[in-house]
């Protein structure tokens, strides 16, 4: 295992420093400087020249990539075109709204994924079976936004019950009901629309499980059913599932970005959207690092979870 | 086996296939559905006289009536020309994304999977990074490089999704590659490439095809959450998704309903009826289902 967990963190340098290059490589791409957003009427081109080389843009761009990744190592990303202040502090502020966001979604998604995923696998053709297949669909099928919409229409303005949008009613009062009545329609949409994968995926790997040979095995030898179900077949059936909530996570940040614009959520996927349209680059970087990084982090808690529940994997 | 009996054991599973798949009651529903889905954005604008671009002046905003069947948007166009024209791009980005998908990512898993070794490794760390990424937040910043249009909202879906293809055409060959019939195939001198084309790839099809529908199903999903950022097929080019992103004002979204919910009604019809022929496609395909 100890042999294992070194090889599988040892991968991942590689896989950062394409990912960082990448990152790099992309944000330079983008067309229109940054400086174009800066330039005002009253400007010289030699202040305009001025303001390039204080931003460090008259440099080649490997110069460019290495003093970026230097920086990143002292734990700064720069400083934001946009409002002049430091990226760290820019995305620092809106960390806590994503991951509360995120997480709650998570918990709520793979909660009900795998629990109604094995119910319907268990016992199919019922109640139950269909009230999976038909909430995995709308989570598949339905696009996150237009049932935000559809909530926000029927939530907020019909009925009143919750508020359109924000974080706080009060910025000022951090009053943790009131962020939870914002957190609970956003949470939730955000978890159909990953519960659908979820309960998928447990459906169909426990049928396949359900039919493999050393699940009639202890069938045969007289277990008691609850222990074929839960210690032969779920503990094999969850290594697709595990593999499959690894996968989606990096489609719940992206998620995140389409939930957070509808509902105004003061987190980063609605930062990237806003630093986008103004061609914020250490922005953009930042978040991508930020989110990219995050992601790595989980795949590989994910893959230590996966070699504990398959042994196979460990060698 | 002479050649013609191994030809009517083939043919014989894909009629197995094709009646287990018909006998799917919502599969078929839903093929009939995208169908007619599919005659109708491409014919309908030949049979009628469809106008998605012109801003009819003094008509802004108008509810649906005998001249405009589904009303106007803000700027005087007519909605349900924008819907069937939008209908054309979404399901062509939708079909040309995933495709370019699967064309990248299932030959990637084959080799990976067959080779292992350093090819196995190249590879599989190669998905690793491109599954580091959060796609949606790439493609934002590709979108953003290549210009808005539909054709790079093609391309940066299609590119971004080649990974799920390549894991499970992985995840697939390694168990297949240890069947019987294929070491039966190896000892009987079967070259690597014949080994991988004839007995692994068709042998590892059946839930490829799956993962090709619910590819299509999710890069239109992707387009039009993309589009409804104002990040991806841009106006006056219509698309399901562009037409939702109206109704991000809340006066649009709560007292001219015919703008965006349309649009969305259709844009989940298409993506649960792709869903559900994917579903039927799996139940179809699977050996060890009977009907």
């Amino acid at each position: 295992m100890k042999k294992f967990l070194l090889k599988r963190i040892l991968i991942m340098i590689p896989v950062f420093f394409g990912m960082t290059i990448l990152i790099f490589v992309l944000s330079n791409l983008t067309p229109g400087s940054p400086v174009d957003a800066m330039i005002t009427a009253d400007m010289t081109p030699a202040d305009i020249e001025a303001l390039y080389v204080r931003m460090g843009l008259d440099q080649p761009l490997h110069i460019q990539y290495l003093k970026w990744l230097g920086r990143l190592f002292q734990g700064s990303l720069g400083y934001s075109f946009r409002t002049g202040t430091a990226v760290t502090g820019v995305i620092g502020e809106r960390v806590g709204p994503t991951l509360l966001l995120t997480g709650t979604a998570l918990v709520l998604a793979i909660a009900a994924g795998v629990l109604l995923g094995v119910v319907a696998a268990c016992k199919p053709y019922s109640i139950w079976d269909y009230m999976a297949s038909g909430l995995s669909f709308i989570g598949a099928g339905v696009p996150t936004f237009f049932l935000a919409l559809v909530f926000i229409y029927c939530f907020a303005v019909k009925l009143q019950w919750l508020p359109t949008g924000g974080m706080y009613a009060n910025a000022s009062t951090k009053d943790w009901m009131d962020v939870a009545k914002h957190l609970l329609m956003p949470a939730v949409l955000l978890g159909i629309s990953m519960t659908g994968g979820y309960i998928r995926q447990t459906r169909s790997s426990m049928l396949e499980v359900m039919g493999e040979e050393y699940v009639k095995m202890a069938r045969a030898k007289g277990m008691r059913e609850k222990v074929v179900l839960y210690s032969h077949a779920l503990r094999n059936a969850m290594l697709p599932v595990a593999t499959q909530i690894g996968m989606s996570v990096p489609f719940l940040v992206g998620g995140a970005v389409v939930t957070e614009q509808v509902f105004g959520w003061p987190g980063m996927g609605s930062l990237m959207v806003l630093s986008i349209t103004y061609r914020d680059y250490p922005v953009i970087m930042g978040v991508t690092v930020y989110t990219t990084c995050a992601v790595m982090v989980v795949n590989l808690l994910m893959d230590i979870i996966y070699a504990l529940l398959d042994p196979r994997v460990r060698n | 086996m002479d050649r013609k009996r191994k030809e009517n054991v083939r043919n014989s599973f894909w009629r197995n296939t094709v009646q287990k798949f018909m006998k799917h009651r919502v599969a078929m529903f839903s093929l009939v559905f995208l169908t007619v889905e599919i005659l109708a954005v491409v014919l309908l604008p030949l049979l009628m006289d469809l106008d998605p671009y012109t801003t009819n002046v003094g008509c802004f905003s108008m509810a649906p009536d005998d001249r405009f069947l589904l009303g106007t948007d803000d700027v005087g166009r007519d909605v349900f020309s924008r819907l069937v024209y939008g209908g054309r791009v979404s399901i062509l980005v939708g079909f040309v994304s995933a495709l370019l998908s699967a064309v990248i990512g299932i030959p990637l898993g084959l080799l990976a999977g067959y080779y292992g070794g350093i090819i196995r490794m190249t590879i599989m760390r190669l998905v690793d990074i491109f599954m580091s990424f959060p796609a949606m937040i790439i493609q934002l910043v590709l979108v953003t490089v290549l210009g808005a249009s539909a054709t790079s909202v093609m391309l940066v879906i299609g590119l971004l999704g080649w990974t799920g293809f390549a894991r499970l055409t992985y995840s697939k060959v390694i168990s297949v590659k240890e069947q019987e019939y294929v070491e039966a195939a190896r000892a009987s001198g079967a070259t690597n490439f014949r080994q991988m084309f004839q007995y692994i790839l068709p042998n590892s099809l059946a839930p490829l095809f799956v993962q090709f529908s619910f590819s299509v199903a999710s890069a239109i999903l992707q387009e039009s959450g993309l589009s409804f950022l104002g990040l991806g097929v841009p106006v006056p080019t219509a698309s399901w998704g562009n037409m939702i992103y109206s109704a991000q004002s809340l006066s649009t979204l709560v007292y001219r309903p015919w703008m965006w919910v349309p649009a969305g009604m259709i844009l989940v019809a298409t993506v649960l009826s792709i869903n559900f022929i994917g579903d039927g496609l799996r139940d179809a395909l699977d050996p060890k289902m009977k009907i």
